[in-house]
């Protein structure tokens, strides 16, 4: 097959160190769209009348949504032969309706042993440094192992 | 100001052992939904013959949709009136495009002084084959004022 446009990485072209970014706005058409996919309904998701209840007085995205913006951030890192092993995601903060979202990746350590490697993960929003309060801490094990075929 | 319709749920109306099921095809659509959401276009999701030269014998569905569907089930559970703190999962087997993923989340433990609730997770395909476990803090106090996610 043509592996044209496809990044693949092997263990000793990922380095600790390495960092990757990825923004996006998240808009009501996602917040929608995540709620049909994931079958959340929840209120402070879908109602606009439940969001002005709360504190925030909107509503707010889905956490795992904003999890999902840290996918493109492991492919960037680590090519488009990897899968993701484990994975653990601290919601720090909420996502408002047209919030931005900024993702930023940094590989901790690798273990060509086992073709796994550590990734450190924050999501902030826009307008908001190292100082304030981030959206989402994670950490993320890739393993690079779902190519059985000639490179 | 509309008078809300939701009778929330709190740590006091849960009981440990109390569980809730949630079942979706995962489609060809539902795929092509998330990887517009999250931005993830990695090839094993988007390529077809890219998928069949991986070990999984073709294109499989994000991991994270299928952590997304565990929303589904959690808020069933314990909506509305919850959030979640921390999710922690591993992916166990590919989810094929077509499968039907049944999620189980039960709750495992209850702060009633902190207002959290532990849920374990466990996502079977049609096969009664695990594809997905892993645990969630939620917290159930999110109409308090104070919202801040805390560890």
């Amino acid at each position: 097959m043509s592996l044209e446009g496809i990044v693949l990485k092997e263990i000793t072209d990922i380095c600790p160190g390495d960092v990757a970014w990825f923004s996006k706005t998240v808009t009501e058409a996602d917040i929608m769209m995540f709620a049909q996919l994931s079958g959340d309904y929840a209120p402070q998701h879908v109602s606009a009348e439940f969001g002005k209840t709360m504190m925030y007085g909107s509503r707010i995205a889905h956490g795992m949504l904003t999890a999902g913006l840290i996918c493109p951030v492991l492919n960037r890192l680590c090519g488009d032969g990897s899968v993701t092993y484990s994975q653990e995601i601290k919601f720090k903060s909420a996502v408002l309706l047209n919030d931005t979202v900024t993702v930023r990746g940094e590989v901790t350590g690798v273990n060509p042993e086992e073709n796994k490697v550590m990734i450190d993960v924050v999501c902030r929003k826009q307008g908001t440094g190292p100082e304030d309060r981030p959206l989402i801490l994670a950490t993320f094990v890739q393993k690079l192992e779902i190519l059985p075929f000639e490179k | 100001m509309a008078i809300m319709q939701f009778e929330e749920k709190t740590v006091d109306s849960l009981t440990v052992g109390d569980f809730a099921l949630f079942t979706k095809t995962v489609s060809e659509t539902d795929i092509t939904l998330y990887a517009g959401i999250s931005a993830d276009f990695a090839p094993v999701h988007m390529n077809e013959p890219f998928g069949q030269g991986t070990r999984f014998g073709g294109r499989v569905a994000h991991p994270m949709l299928t952590g997304a569907m565990v929303g589904g089930a959690i808020f069933r559970l314990l909506s509305p009136g919850s959030y979640p703190i921390k999710r922690e999962f591993q992916m166990e087997a590919p989810v094929y495009p077509g499968d039907t993923v049944t999620i189980r989340a039960e709750v495992a433990a209850l702060d009633r002084d902190k207002k959290t609730v532990s849920v374990q997770f466990e996502a079977y395909n049609q096969k009664r084959e695990l594809v997905l476990c892993g645990t969630s803090l939620e917290g159930m106090d999110l109409m308090d004022a104070e919202i801040n996610r805390r560890e």
